[in-house]
């Protein structure tokens, strides 16, 4: 009877609907998948030793291919380069392990495919035109070193994102004025030249 | 003879074979102490080798490099391998450093400070800003103004990207993983370099054939790509003349007497040259070998002249015709010597090595011929008439009819010919052209000096100084110099120690001006209270600064927490003073960096230029040699012959030079040192043949059969010389090509008038 029982719940499993399993599909169906973004941006830094937060905005682009380019406007104009093999910035190129590049391109591009492989997501998804809210946390061994855990919330665009540090430091991005453009700048694309040279 | 077998048995059972191309420099002119910073450079740059494993994706490149890491491992060849950047590691080691953080300031940081000390706030800003300036925020804490933070990333290793620590660059549509290895030894034995090139072929092979791609370069693969090549011309050389030397032998006297006697006298040369070369220098050079491998030609000369002595008699009497052809052999062998010394004299280890093996290889193959021969020879009968003997008499008699008949439009055009010849003749001293290293291999070098700066280039300062401080300040202006260089595109980067170590004076200066511009004026507290930092953590950071106001950390110290690279930078105090080495990556622009010279306590070392200088010195010297070689001959000849007949003998080899050099000119050939070497050559065996000649009297058939056979053998030997890739050995042989080809033809006019 036992016997019978455990078969029963476990044939039963794949049917139940699971609290924390996150219906992927059904968020990669509503975000505009288109190749280029580009908006402004506010951060929010909070870092423990300070008591306020630290905040900045400006412009960025993501592109699909090429990668994604960061201008902080204010407080202090800066730049920041990246894709999945490379990271400049203003002060040249930086020393941070590339897997982190790649993340940060991943997440701007709600690309979960990229994202699958690097975290555990769980998260909620609503009906109809209801924003949706993912939470990742790192399953690899360099991630787990510097993130806690990484919040996503949008509807059809990727509204905010936050970056929790294991050392309590926390980043909060807001996104604003998405647009998708069909092709770059000629400015935009010498900019994302620099990343092919050496 | 068992003697020679006895020592050849001790002497070579230990390593004599000398591979690297640096051997056959001369010890440096320069000061003792310069040579001793170039020995060491050098056997560090001959160590390394840098492998590039390309990828179409960097975790592909990683994997690959992982398996090549694990191949290189096996073989054993390598004393050091390193894949994966220890950053962790590092930054342990730099963490170390952190109470002298005010002291430590980046020569970049100072001049900021120095110039516009609220820039820094901007640029702080920035990085804390930056949503990946997650270490920057990290460190704010302990150093509220991220001076240590500057100062580690300018220390740590390539500002490359790390995949699975391993440093992967991105270039030319590829993914590159960086592998850095080093060898056992400076100097390879040949077995070893052997392997090294087999192992970089085969996988090569093997990444392009699951479609990625290998790079590599260093010191090395050149050695063992040059090594390669020799070894392989070394046997062409030998085996083509070994043949055609023995089928032209049987061809001729239809036994296999003169055979096996002609291979005892080259054999008996060649090991008893091999022997004594090794005893007196250690070990014998490779191209000495190259070289050597042609005196089977010469030796042949003296077998050849006494075994045609015998055509034609039916009852041969070995020793009266040695007593016959005896002062012919002897002055010949005394003329070789002659030119053999020349050689000797030059600074070069290699030339000398070439001397001393030539020289006594010849000697033995003349003693063999004059000892032995005789008594082998007894019995011996050539009474035949060989194929070939009617040609070398229509040589011997109408080609100098022929030239005595025509010899004003002959001699007209003969001078045209070697006058414009020699017009056209342009020396080439420079070392790199003289080296010819493997194209493929050149080529990759510069890509990959394009696509990183790992390996530093040949051409290094030297800096030093009366005192610590004397030797930090000569080397202080030098890097400044060099980083307007580098930004005027002069070279791609370089390293020095004042770079990263302040000395004293300079770690005091970086102390006064953080208190000057930032702790002493309120401006550190407004910025951090800006940032939003509590007032404890203000004022501690306070008196951590006034706390620090005495902390020196010193070069031992600094040293000791560096990498390797950098350590070896340092060449340390002693009576004389201090110094070190500025390293350089990608020099384009030689004469700017070299014109940094007149700074004080700097010397620009470049080894390549110098010792291209030294060449064009010798060559220029050489050719003093040859002429005196000429007139040593000459008077010699005239006290033993009268000058008719001793301008007679000389002007064989005189024409030979002469034609060589044209012929060099016509054909735009290189023109070196080592051609001028060749012609002393031309010189001993063209005076050689008149000799032969001259002293003929009734045998003229004879000596004219041994004359062709022995220019024959010879050609057969130099004229494979000319077929190598080695510029060097190339217009050695083909110098001594032309240079015999003359002589042959000039030859038979000796004592042609006499008789006809």
């Amino acid at each position: 009877m036992a016997k019978w029982l455990l078969l029963a719940v476990l044939l039963c499993v794949p049917l139940l609907p699971c609290a924390n399993e996150v219906n992927l599909q059904a968020i990669e169906q509503r975000l505009m998948n288109a190749p280029i973004t580009q908006g402004n941006f506010s951060q929010r830094k909070f870092l423990k030793v300070l008591h306020n937060p630290l905040l900045s905005s400006g412009r960025f682009i993501y592109h699909q291919q090429q990668g994604v380019l960061w201008q902080t406007q204010v407080p202090v104009a800066s730049m920041l380069l990246l894709n999945d093999n490379r990271l400049i910035s203003t002060e040249g190129e930086q020393d941070l392990p590339v897997a982190v590049a790649k993340v940060f391109k991943a997440l701007l591009g709600a690309n979960f495919q990229a994202l699958a492989p690097e975290f555990t997501m769980v998260g909620q998804v609503g009906n109809g035109q209801q924003p949706w809210q993912l939470n990742l946390t790192p399953k690899t061994d360099l991630l787990k070193k510097m993130f806690a855990n990484i919040q996503l919330n949008g509807d059809s665009e990727l509204r905010q994102l936050t970056l929790v540090e294991v050392n309590g430091n926390r980043t909060e991005l807001l996104f604003s004025a998405l647009e998708h453009p069909t092709v770059l700048t000629s400015a935009q694309l010498a900019d994302f030249a620099r990343l092919s040279h050496p | 003879m068992l003697l020679l077998s006895y020592l050849g048995w001790r002497i070579l059972s230990k390593p004599w074979l000398e591979t690297s191309f640096l051997a056959l420099l001369p010890r440096s002119e320069q000061q003792p102490q310069l040579a001793e910073v170039i020995q060491r450079q050098q056997y560090l740059l001959n160590r390394k080798v840098v492998w590039l494993i390309g990828a179409s994706d960097p975790e592909q490149a990683v994997a690959e490099a992982k398996q090549l890491h694990q191949r290189l491992q096996q073989t054993g060849l390598f004393a050091k391998l390193t894949l994966t950047v220890p950053t962790q590691q590092f930054a342990q080691r730099y963490q170390q450093l952190f109470n002298y953080r005010y002291q430590l300031l980046t020569p970049e940081l100072s001049t900021l400070l120095a110039n516009d000390p609220k820039a820094l706030i901007a640029q702080n800003l920035g990085l804390l800003n930056s949503p990946l300036g997650q270490l920057e925020a990290l460190s704010l804490a302990q150093d509220p103004l991220l001076l240590f933070s500057r100062y580690q990333r300018q220390q740590l290793p390539l500002a490359l990207n790390l995949v699975q620590e391993v440093p992967v660059i991105q270039a030319q549509q590829r993914a590159w993983a960086i592998l850095q290895s080093e060898l056992h030894d400076g100097h390879l034995q040949l077995d070893k370099l052997e392997a090294l090139q087999q192992l970089w072929q085969s996988t090569q092979q093997t990444m392009r054939r699951n479609g990625g791609e290998l790079l590599a370069t260093g010191l090395p693969l050149f050695t063992a790509a040059g090594a390669a090549s020799a070894k392989q011309e070394i046997s062409t050389v030998g085996l083509g003349s070994s043949i055609g030397i023995l089928l032209l032998l049987w061809w001729t006297f239809h036994s296999v007497r003169p055979l096996l006697l002609s291979s005892l006298a080259i054999a008996s040369g060649l090991g008893a040259a091999l022997v004594v070369s090794v005893w007196v220098f250690g070990k014998v050079h490779i191209l000495t070998l190259v070289f050597g491998a042609s005196l089977i030609g010469v030796a042949d000369d003296y077998a050849q002249h006494l075994l045609c002595d015998s055509l034609g008699e039916r009852q041969w009497q070995p020793y009266k015709s040695l007593r016959a052809i005896l002062p012919a052999l002897s002055f010949g062998l005394i003329s070789n010597l002659l030119s053999y010394a020349g050689l000797g004299f030059s600074p070069f280890p290699g030339l000398q090595e070439v001397a001393l093996f030539s020289a006594v290889g010849l000697l033995v193959a003349w003693l063999t011929v004059v000892m032995v021969f005789p008594v082998l020879l007894t019995g011996f009968n050539f009474s035949h008439q060989p194929t070939i003997l009617r040609l070398t008499q229509l040589w011997e008699q109408r080609w100098p009819q022929y030239l005595l008949q025509q010899w004003r439009k002959l001699s007209l055009l003969a001078l045209a010919f070697i006058s414009t010849g020699i017009y056209q003749l342009s020396p080439q001293d420079d070392v790199r052209l003289l080296q010819s290293p493997d194209q493929q291999l050149a080529a990759m070098a510069d890509n990959i000096k394009q696509l990183l700066p790992v390996l530093p280039d040949s051409q290094f300062f030297w800096v030093s100084g009366q005192t610590m401080s004397d030797w930090f300040q000569n080397e202080a202006r030098l890097v400044a110099a060099l980083r307007t260089l580098k930004q005027q595109g002069a070279l791609s980067d370089f390293q020095s120690i004042s770079q990263y170590w302040p000395d004293r004076q300079k770690q005091q200066d970086n102390y006064q001006l953080l208190k000057q511009h930032w702790y002493a004026n309120g401006q550190l507290a407004s910025y951090m209270q800006d940032l939003g930092f509590a007032k404890a953590s203000i004022k501690k950071e306070l008196q951590q600064f006034a706390a620090a106001q005495a902390h020196y950390l010193s070069l031992e110290q600094w040293l000791a927490n560096s990498d390797e690279a950098k350590q070896a930078l340092w060449l340390g105090c002693q009576q004389q003073g201090c110094q070190s080495i500025i390293s350089l990556n990608a020099v384009k622009q030689i004469p700017a960096l070299a014109a940094l010279s007149q700074l004080p306590g700097v010397v620009w070392v470049d080894q390549v230029q110098s010792v291209s200088e030294l060449f064009a010195r010798y060559r220029a010297r050489a050719s003093l040699l040859l002429a005196m070689a000429f007139t040593l001959a000459t008077c010699c000849l005239c006290l033993k012959f009268g000058w008719r007949q001793a301008l007679a003998v000389i002007s064989v080899p005189s024409a030979a030079v002469l034609m060589a050099l044209a012929c060099l000119g016509w054909g735009q050939q290189l023109f070196s040192l080592f051609n001028l070497f060749a012609l002393l050559l031309v010189l001993g065996i063209g005076i050689d043949y008149g000799l032969f000649f001259l002293e003929a009297g009734e045998r003229r058939a004879n000596t004219s059969l041994g004359v062709t056979l022995s220019a024959l053998t010879t050609l057969l030997a130099f004229g494979l010389l000319a077929l190598s890739k080695t510029q060097i050995v190339h217009a050695f042989g083909f110098t001594v090509t032309v240079g015999i080809i003359t002589s042959l033809l000039c030859a038979p006019l000796v004592g042609f008038r006499k008789l006809g």
